[in-house]
Parts: structure tokens; sequence; C-alpha cells
């Protein structure tokens, strides 16, 4: 019979399904980076002046700052002045009002994608925000939302229609000079998604925004901004996948959640940028800034995220846990395949009285990845009672491949329990065989075992996007197993 | 049906069967009995094609074709099921789930119609019922967390739904209490139909009163050196088998 | 610059001006390699991973004194009797402020097939060989290890031959005594063909004595030998201690470590084992037991750099009063290097509100066939277990100090030396009734 090694090999040799461009003419700045670029693209945004002197204070500060090196990824240095800050599709410039106005080819990019834009709302009762090449170009479901005093727009939208809102919030969660991408990202964000839930409110259905890059050397700086007030809910889905490219591309975007008293916050993201190819060319570079502050007693906020895609991957979605008995949640699959390099993970800052955490990692590697957990867990003096769970399994598929751990645990109060468990293992030869005596072919078998393996974090995803991260694993393991 | 030739069998540079020769009609229950070390598992992980076992001689004909060329799988496709002496648990992965895929995944071998989600429940309720599982096993992950019955029951449960030609059943009776035994017995001899062989692995004659085979072979020093009718065992399990070892050394 | 950094640049200066105050070319070589690092990288700051959690500023800036032999002459035979040991080893050594001191040893001849010398001895008598015994990666450790190399002055040098297993214990005091000394001894082991030794290294102080105790420890084991590896660090609450020890093992070898850390202002262990041929293994133990201002940091870094190697680790702290603990495990598995497990846990207990424990258990795999797990758990005493306790009678008080005592016995049950069992039994129970009874409890 074949060896098991070979199988896993071909598994893991399967291509983008994502990959194709779809020809949409950009309204793009010249590539570089100076305060004439930021005050062009406030200006074209039509921004308050606040805004953009808030965006020139974070340049400032951007200039000062010096690209962190302590994650385990490799990458040739960014030529920032190589990058350019603004795209935006044409079409963007009369808003469509309904589905028929919308450029017929980013729908059908849609339908490439698996992603029916009409039927996903209609079946899905799911109100997209498409973010396309940073612009809005396609907002549904406003009316109903607008019902019960829900916000969900465009960023740029907010900073006209709500200033007071986001002057309040922005920078409240991640501030302008929290990390160098963080400060990027803040003089130069093109737009992104902005949520308000108001007092009391459960929003009446699942908010999603897809991304997509597109435009060469356009990076891409989305922020996002989530607010629920007061005994407010909201689960809000994020998902992208982006076109085929040779060059690398930078994405760094922020997002920012803050959660009242008694208000919870559910943040899912399937991720899908494109990784490069076998040979690690193209992919994108995903520094992104992720934090959720749990400002109000009972306050919860919950991040799962699937992660397959993008060359490198450094990002930490985080909790604040300042609010009484709040509680931050983190579950993640990260697969990495041919020469991909994550180094993800999530920070728990417990500083309020019994405060709880979770985090639940799922890492599988494969090809000539490299894959890394980091997480901290601190527990400040006052966190009375404070609790924390971590298990962190690794999968590795293939000997060429890497699995990292590093957990920090920082802990000042004695009243804490942290916990911590991680495994580090290869796909089991055994089950695999079991499954295989049955009749299941060899691929299956292997999607099956990962699958399984990364069975209790699918679980926190809503029912639709759980398919869709199971398609996803599947696609981006094929060739792998062994 | 199955025909073993001259069958020799390496793990690790060690050779473990030696010249097994066996030959096992349709609809036929064959037993196997040996002392412990003598190739009675290698013998079930071979027929099924487990990596790390060298084959160095002998043929294995399965229904004319050559057994030992297909894949694990291919081998289920043909109508080959193992019920392992310690069934792996998978955790994450649901045991129905998994039935359904492995169902349709020998129906598409065979170049059959899959089964819909609603057909293959209907067979998957009545085999419950027969093999008196437990219901919530089925919507448990594969095994894990199964107590030894359990798990046994399940092997068997799987095997009733994937039906196969022949069922290797090995040390099945290992770590099960004497009403277990009974269950798991009665469900396989409710899968005696006349055309299914089986062949039953076993340190214990004990097995072989609720299953009553129609051939008892001694497997030893990885070779079968004696066969005889059912009463066979009976007399191991009167006399054990140094006697018999003796007799093969003379 | 920093005081330490001018300790080292003072050696420097004075190697550079007498180049023949040492015989051998090579070890100079080193010394002087070694001192020029310490004063270009100065000493490691926080902003350095592997120094994140203990800030060694301050040390830097005190005015240490290099120590010389003369510096300890004042301890006499009844001084050193009077001191607390963990053992009675008929094999001893003992080394004031980092000096072999002849007189204070015990044992007469050696077992046949062990060498014990003074390492000032071998730069004089035969440096070269020193120079050969010596690791001579000037890059090795943190700077720490090259002030150590630096300062280069006395220390012992064990060596066991082929097949030979030493049933009695070695046991190396290292004694500080007098204030604001920097002592840096050194220690060299090396372990012939299936030998078997067990080494107790034991720092201890005399009164209040003061400064930094900068050590480090190499030990190589050749195919199958075996070493039993006791550390103490138990010094006055006025000393700080820097420990480093770099282990590599041969095929079939095995290094077990118990590394215990109880007393000092401010104490840093790294123990860096390298497991470089097939079926090495290692098994590495530590607890460190804090109060007051204590700072107490151990690091352990095992790489697996073939297959079939296996390392097994087990760190516990119990942090009271204002101290802070730190733990940080690395285990690596090279490339290719498969069929290995490797397990690792850090459990931790803080007794006080302003006690601190950080603790990073890390894994690195470059290998596919591998089964490593580790946890780490922080918390308190287990509320069940006292009020268990209680429930059958015990006082609060008395019930919080056996739970504690149980907590680091898991660690001592393995540690075959008196001396410890006694010191925690002191330490958390000694001011309850169950001393008495624990102790009777034993001699039945």
């Amino acid at each position: 019979m074949a060896s098991n090694a070979q199988d896993v090999a071909e598994f893991v040799d399967r291509h983008y399904e994502a990959g194709f461009v779809t020809d949409i003419e950009s309204d793009t700045v010249a590539p570089g980076l100076n305060e004439d670029v930021i005050r062009l693209i406030s200006a074209k945004k039509e921004e308050p002046e606040w805004m953009l002197e808030w965006r020139l204070k974070a340049f400032a500060r951007w200039k000062t700052m010096r690209e962190p090196n302590w994650a385990h990824v490799h990458y040739p240095p960014i030529d920032f002045q190589a990058i350019s800050y603004y795209a935006a599709p044409k079409s963007a410039k009369d808003r469509p009002q309904s589905l028929d106005e919308v450029d017929p080819k980013l729908l059908e990019t849609y339908k490439k994608l698996g992603i029916p834009l009409e039927e996903q709302m209609m079946l899905a009762g799911v109100a997209v925000d498409a973010v396309f090449d940073s612009v809005s170009v396609h907002t549904s479901f406003r009316g109903k939302l607008a019902e019960v005093g829900v916000i969900f727009c465009s960023f740029s939208e907010a900073v006209r229609e709500h200033p007071e809102l986001v002057r309040k919030y922005l920078g409240s969660v991640v501030p302008v000079t929290d990390n160098y991408y963080a400060a990027l990202n803040s003089a130069v964000f093109s737009d992104g998604s902005f949520v308000y839930i108001p007092k009391g409110t459960r929003c009446p259905m699942e908010l999603s925004t897809y991304f997509r890059i597109n435009a060469m050397n356009t990076g891409q700086f989305e922020r996002t901004l989530v607010i629920a007030d007061e005994g407010a809910y909201v689960s809000y889905l994020e998902g992208c996948t982006a076109p085929m490219r040779d060059e690398n591309q930078l994405h760094a975007a922020v997002v920012e959640l803050v959660a009242l008293d008694d208000a919870s916050i559910k943040y899912s993201t399937v991720q899908n940028w494109y990784p490069g190819d076998a040979e690690g060319r193209g992919g994108i570079y995903n520094f992104v800034t992720k934090r959720g502050d749990c400002r109000g007693a009972r306050s919860k906020i919950s991040w799962t995220q699937v992660e397959t895609g993008s060359a490198i991957t450094w990002k930490y979605p985080s909790c604040i846990l300042k609010g009484e008995n709040s509680v931050g949640e983190f579950y993640s699959v990260a697969l990495t395949n041919n020469l991909q390099q994550a180094d993800t993970g999530t920070k728990m800052i417990h500083l309020g009285r019994g405060t709880r955490s979770t985090i639940v990692s799922k890492g599988i590697s494969a090809g000539r990845s490299q894959n890394a957990y980091r997480g901290l867990v601190r527990i400040a003096a006052g966190a009375e009672g404070a609790r924390n769970y971590t298990q962190c399994d690794s999968l590795l598929l293939g000997s060429q491949c890497g699995a990292h751990t590093f957990p920090y645990i920082e802990c000042k109060n004695p009243s804490a329990v942290v916990e911590h468990e991680a495994s580090t293992s290869k796909i089991s030869d055994d089950q695999l065989f079991y499954l295989r005596s049955r009749g299941i072919k060899q691929e299956d078998a292997v999607n099956m075992v990962v699958n399984g393996f990364c069975k209790e974090v699918f679980k926190e995803l809503p029912m639709e996007f759980a398919v869709e991260a199971q398609k996803l694993l599947g696609i981006s393991l094929e060739g792998a197993v062994g | 049906m199955l025909e073993i030739k001259n069958l020799h069998v390496e793990v690790a540079g060690t050779e473990i069967l030696r010249g097994l020769n066996l030959t096992i009609g349709a609809g036929e229950t064959h037993a196997i009995m040996g002392p412990n070390g003598s190739g009675k598992s290698t013998l079930s992980h071979v027929l099924a094609g487990r990596e790390g076992y060298t084959v160095t001689a002998g043929s294995v004909t399965f229904n004319g074709k050559s057994l030992l060329d297909l894949e694990p799988e291919e081998r289920a496709g043909e109508g080959v099921f193992l019920a392992f002496q310690y069934p792996i648990e998978i955790p994450g992965v649901n045991n129905v789930y998994m039935l359904k895929a492995a169902l349709n995944g020998i129906r598409s071998y065979r170049g059959e119609k899959e089964l819909s989600a609603v057909e293959f429940l209907k067979v998957v309720k009545a085999r419950v019922k027969a093999i008196g599982l437990d219901d919530s096993l089925l919507n448990r992950p594969v095994n894990s967390g199964f107590s030894g019955g359990e798990k046994k029951r399940n092997e068997i449960f799987q095997m009733s739904v994937l039906e196969p030609r022949l069922a290797i059943l090995d040390e099945t009776d290992s770590g099960l209490d004497i009403d277990a035994l009974k269950t798991v017995s009665e469900g396989v001899n409710a899968l005696r139909d006349g055309k299914r062989s089986f062949m039953v692995i076993t340190h214990y004659q004990r097995l072989l009163d609720y299953i009553v085979p129609d051939h008892v072979h001694v497997l030893a020093k990885g070779r079968i050196i004696k066969s005889g009718p059912k009463e066979l065992a009976l007399e191991l399990e009167a006399r054990g088998y140094d006697w018999l070892l003796e007799e093969a050394a003379a | 610059m920093a005081a330490l950094a001018m300790v080292a640049g003072a050696a420097l200066a004075a190697l550079e001006q007498a180049p023949d105050s040492t015989r051998s070319q090579r070890l100079g070589a080193l010394r002087l390699a070694a001192a020029a690092r310490v004063k270009e990288e100065g000493l490691p700051s926080v902003a350095n991973e592997h120094w994140k959690y203990t800030n060694v500023s301050r040390l830097g800036e005190r005015a240490l004194r290099s120590a010389t032999a003369g510096d300890g002459a004042s301890v006499s035979a009844a001084s050193f009797a009077a001191l607390e040991l963990s053992t009675d080893s008929a094999l001893r050594v003992v080394l004031v402020n980092g000096c072999v001191r002849d007189d204070l040893g015990a044992g007469g001849s050696l077992p046949q097939g062990l060498r014990v010398r003074s390492m000032a001895a071998l730069q004089e008598q035969d440096p070269e060989r020193l120079a050969t015994l010596l690791d001579t990666d000037v890059e090795a450790g943190s700077t720490f290890q090259a002030l150590n190399t630096a300062l280069l002055g006395d220390g012992v040098v064990i060596e066991v031959d082929h097949n030979v297993s030493l049933r009695e214990p070695l046991h190396l005091v290292m004694l500080g005594t007098g204030d604001d000394l920097l002592r840096s001894p050194r220690v060299l082991v090396h372990m012939g063909r299936n030998s078997e030794l067990r080494l107790i290294e034991e720092y201890v102080s005399l009164d209040a004595a003061s400064g930094l105790t900068n050590s480090v420890c190499e030990v190589r084991l050749a195919v199958g030998a075996t070493l039993f590896h006791h550390r103490l660090a138990n010094e006055s609450a006025a000393s700080s201690h820097i420990g480093r020890v770099a282990v590599e093992v041969d095929e079939q070898g095995q290094y077990v470590s118990d590394s215990l850390a109880f007393g000092g202002e401010l104490t840093r262990v790294d123990i860096d084992v390298n497991l470089v041929g097939r079926g090495a293994r290692c098994r590495l133990n530590g607890l460190f037991v804090a109060d007051g201002q204590q700072h107490v940091d151990h690091h352990t870094r095992i790489e697996h750099r073939v297959g079939d190697t296996h390392s097994a680790e087990l760190y516990r702290g119990i942090l009271d009063g204002r101290s802070r603990g730190v733990f940080n495990g690395r285990v690596l598995v090279a490339r290719d290097a498969q069929k290995i497990t490797a397990q690792q846990a850090s459990n931790n207990l803080l007794l006080s509100r302003l006690a601190e424990i950080d603790t990073k258990p890390e894994l690195e795999i470059y290998a596919d066939d591998v089964s490593c797990a580790h946890g780490a758990t922080v918390g308190e005493l287990d509320a069940a277990a006292l009020f268990y306790l209680r429930s059958r009678g015990v006082g609060a008080a008395d019930a919080r100090a056996l739970l504690t005592y149980a907590f680091a016995q898991k660690i001592v049950d393995e540690i075959p030396l008196p001396g410890v069992r006694r010191w925690l039994e002191t330490r958390f129970l000694g001011h309850t009734r169950y001393s008495q009874l624990l102790s009777a409890l034993e001699s039945l």
C-alpha cells in the first residue's frame, strides 16, 4: 500500500479556491506615506477636522515606533513607502439602492466564493456589509436594524453621522500607540464597520461583513468598532477570502469592541486571505490588532476565529476584563500549510473581581509551515477570585512543519485559579487506519480527524459559519496528511 | 472466499507469521485460537491492511482479488470488516457521521448509489435495536469515553450496518463480562445468514459457546498447527496448548 | 556602565596587561573574549525575552568586589561544623567564596575511578587540559556566564571513569561569607561511559554574607552515564544567586536533576539540557519557596536534538509575602528528531495577596512524531481539602500548613537528603504540632 506520508503530501497540495481577480477599476492613490497622503485620505472621505487631527497624531507616533520582531515569524522588510494607502471602487460613488444596482462583477465574485449574497440574506437573515477594497458598497437590512435602534454602517458613515459615539469610543480600547501596526492603521485606516447596539437591545440578526483584498499593492487598513451598550447583545461575523496575487500585501486591521454592563459581544471570524502559493510566493501579511474591553459588570466578549489563510498571521484577539464578573473567551483554529507562518493567540487581562476566561486553541501545522500559539493570561492584584482555563493543542501533519506554544501566565492574586494545558502530537495513525478500515478514503479520514480535533471551536461558531469553516479546513488541508 | 497461502509477515524485522495457510468458504465461521504471541492479532491486522507489517512471502486472495494490493478502505469496499481488539477513540468525530461516511464510501466503491441521510438513519435505527446499543452512544464521538463493553458493542453495531462479506473478530471477548459477551454474540449470530463468513480470533473457548464455529484452528508460532471441528476448542480448554506445541515440535 | 561590567572590565584590563598570568593561550583568549562580551553587552535587561520577569539592573549597580581565596580565610572548621547542611556525606568538597578549602573537606582518599580537582590547581598545573574541558563557546548562556569565565579563578573539576558507579554521594558545599563579594565558582562534571554519580551542589552562607554568587556548572554525560544532581540554593537573605547548569547527554545517558531554591534575595537558575544521543533522557524537578521580598526565577531549556529522547519536568513554587516567582520551561524538538516524549508541569501556590508568579511553559517543535504536553497551574490551597481537614478537627492554620507541605512533598520525596526534608518541615510545619507527629510516623 502507498505510504501515509505520500497520501498526506498529495492531500496538502490543493489549490486556493478563492483565487481569482475581479476586474473593477480602482480609484487608487499613488504609493507612499506622508502627511499629505493622510490629508488626502481624510479629504476623500469628507472627514471632520478632529478625525484628521487624530490620524495625524497617530502618524506622528508611528514614525517614532519600530516594527515588532518578537513573533515567531520571518519575512523580508516591508517598504511602507511602496504601499498605496487608499483605493476605492469607482462604483462606490453612486451608492446602489438595491442589489440590482450593485456591480454585477462584484456579485459574481461572491458567487465564485460560494456566498450568494441574496440567498444568504434571505435564508440566514444576515445583514451583509460588504467591504470591497476598503469602501462599503452594499448594506442591507439597514431598515430592520434601525427599527430597534441598532446602528450598523461603514466607518466613514459613522464618522459623519455619529461623531459623538465615534469620538467617545475610537481608540479607547486599542490606543493609537498600542503597537506599530495599530498606529499605522490609526493614521491611514480606509474604512470598516461600525456597530452600536443600544441599551437592553438584542440585535435581531447576525451582523456580517465580508472583506476582500483586491487592488494590487493596496494595503488594507480596516477599522472596526463595535459597542454593546448596557444589557445589549450582538453576534458579529467577519469573513475574508482574497484573490490570487503574486505580491505580498499588507493587511493591518484594528478591531475594537466595547461591552458595557451586562452586554455581550460574540465576534466570529473565518479568515482565508491568500496564503501564497506552494513555494510561498505572494500571500497576505495579516498583522491585526483585535481587542475587546469588558468595561461593564457581567459583560462578556467571545472571540472565535478560524484562521486558514495569509502568508503571515500576527494576531491576538484579546479581552480586558475590567468589569466585575465579566467573561472573556477565545476559541481558535489556526491552520498553516506550505510555507505559511502564524503567530497567534490571545491575551486575557483580568482586572476585575470574579472575572473568568476560557481559551481553547487548536493549531494544525502541515507542509513546511510554522504555527505558534502565543497567549498571555494576566491576573492583576485586584482580580479577586479570577479564573482562567486554557487548553492549547497542536496537531502535526508532516515532518517538515513546526508547532510552537508560548503561553505566558502572570498571576498576582492568590485567590485566582489559572490552569493551562497543552499538547502536541502528530495525527494518529491508529485513528486514520480505523477510519480507513471502515471504508473511508484516506483524505476523508484525515479531514474527519482534523475536524474532530477542532470540534470544540467549531461549535462556538454560528451554524452557517461553522459549515463554511469546515469546508475551508478541508480545502486548506488538501494534499497534507500523514 | 478467503484464501491465505504460505503467508510470511515481519514486524520490525521479526518474522511473526511463518507460512500460514487458511481457507474460509462463504457462510463459514472459523475460530482462530492460540497462545499469546502466536500471531493472531498480526493476522487480523495484515488482513485489514494496517501499516507496519511487511509481507515477505505468500498471498491472500479474497473473492478472486489479491487483498494485499489494496488500501484499507478498498478492502472494506470489498467487504472485509475488522472488529478491533482495542477500538480506537476519535475525539470530536461523531459516531453516526463516521458510519455514514463509511457506508457511503463502501457503496460508492461498489458503484452503488449513496444513501440519503433519511435512508441511512432508517438502517441505523433498525440495527441499533437489533444490537441493543444505547441510542445515546450514536451521537457521541467515536468510542470516546465508551466503556470496554460499549466499544465492543459499537464494533458489532458498525458491522451490522456495513454488512461485510467477511467479518474478522479480533479478541472481541476480551474485557467483556458474561452479559456483555452474550449480547455481543447475539449480535454476531444475527448476522450469520449462510453467506457471510466469520473469522473469530480468541484466546478462550468461552466465546465459542456463544458463537459456535464450523472449524477451529490453532495458531502457534506463526502457523496453523492444528485444525478440527468445534470440539477441538473444548479439548483446548481442557488440556491447554502445551500438548499441541509439543506435538508440533515433535 | 554597571558595576559588574566594571568588574569584568577590570579583569579584562588585568588580562590584557599581564597576558602571562595564565599559561594557556587558549584559556587566556577565552577569558579575554568573555570579558569583552560582558563589557559590550552589559547585563541582560528586561527587554530581553529571557529576562523579562527578572530585573538584574540593581545587581549590576552594586559595588561588588571579585572574591579571592583570602576573603574566606577566617572560616574555621568549627564555624563550618556549625552549619546545617542537607546531608552528611563522607565525600565532601568545600569551597569558600568559590575557592576550594581542602582543610574543610572530608573523606580522605577518593574512591577508585573518581577524580576531584581544584580548578585553580588545574589552571596552574595543566591549563591546556582545563581549556579542553571548559565550554569554549563564549556566547553560551547569558553575560553572567561570560562574567564567570572572565573571572575564572577556582572551582571543581569532577571526572568519573568509565563503568564506575559511585555509591557514596559527592557533596559540594559552596559557602559564602563576607560582604559585597562577587563569587564565581565553576564546576565541571565529566561522566565516563556507563558511570554513575550522585552530586549534591549546595549553596549556603555563613552568617549574613552578602553579594552575588555567579556560578556555572557544566556537565557532560558519555554514553550510558547517569548523574543525579541535587542543586540547593539556600543562601542568606542579603545574597543573590545566579546559576547556570549546562548539560549534554549522550546515548542512553540519563540526567536527573532536582533544583531547589529557598534562600537569597534574588535567585536565578538556568538549567540547559541538550539530549544529543538516542535514548538519552532527563528528568528535571524543581521546588522554590519564597517569602518577604525574595525573587526566584527558574529557566529550564531542554533540547531534543535527536530522535528517541525523552524528558520529564515538574516544577513547583510556593510564594508568600511580597515574593515573586518565575518559571520558564522551554522544550525544543529539533527537525527530524522523531519518537520524542516530553512532559512538563509547573504548579504554583500563591499564599499571599502580594506575591506574584509568572510562569511560561513553552514548546517549540520541528518534528512530527512527538508526544509533548505541558501544564501549568496557579492557585491557592484547595478549599475542599482545607475544609475536609478542618471538618476532621484540624485547625485552619495547621490545615494550611499541612497542605502546603504536602504540595512541596511531591518534589522532596524523590530527594534522598534528610536536611531538605527537615528544612521544609521546620519551614511549613515548625509551628504546628504535626512536625513531631510526622517525625514519629517516619521513625516507625
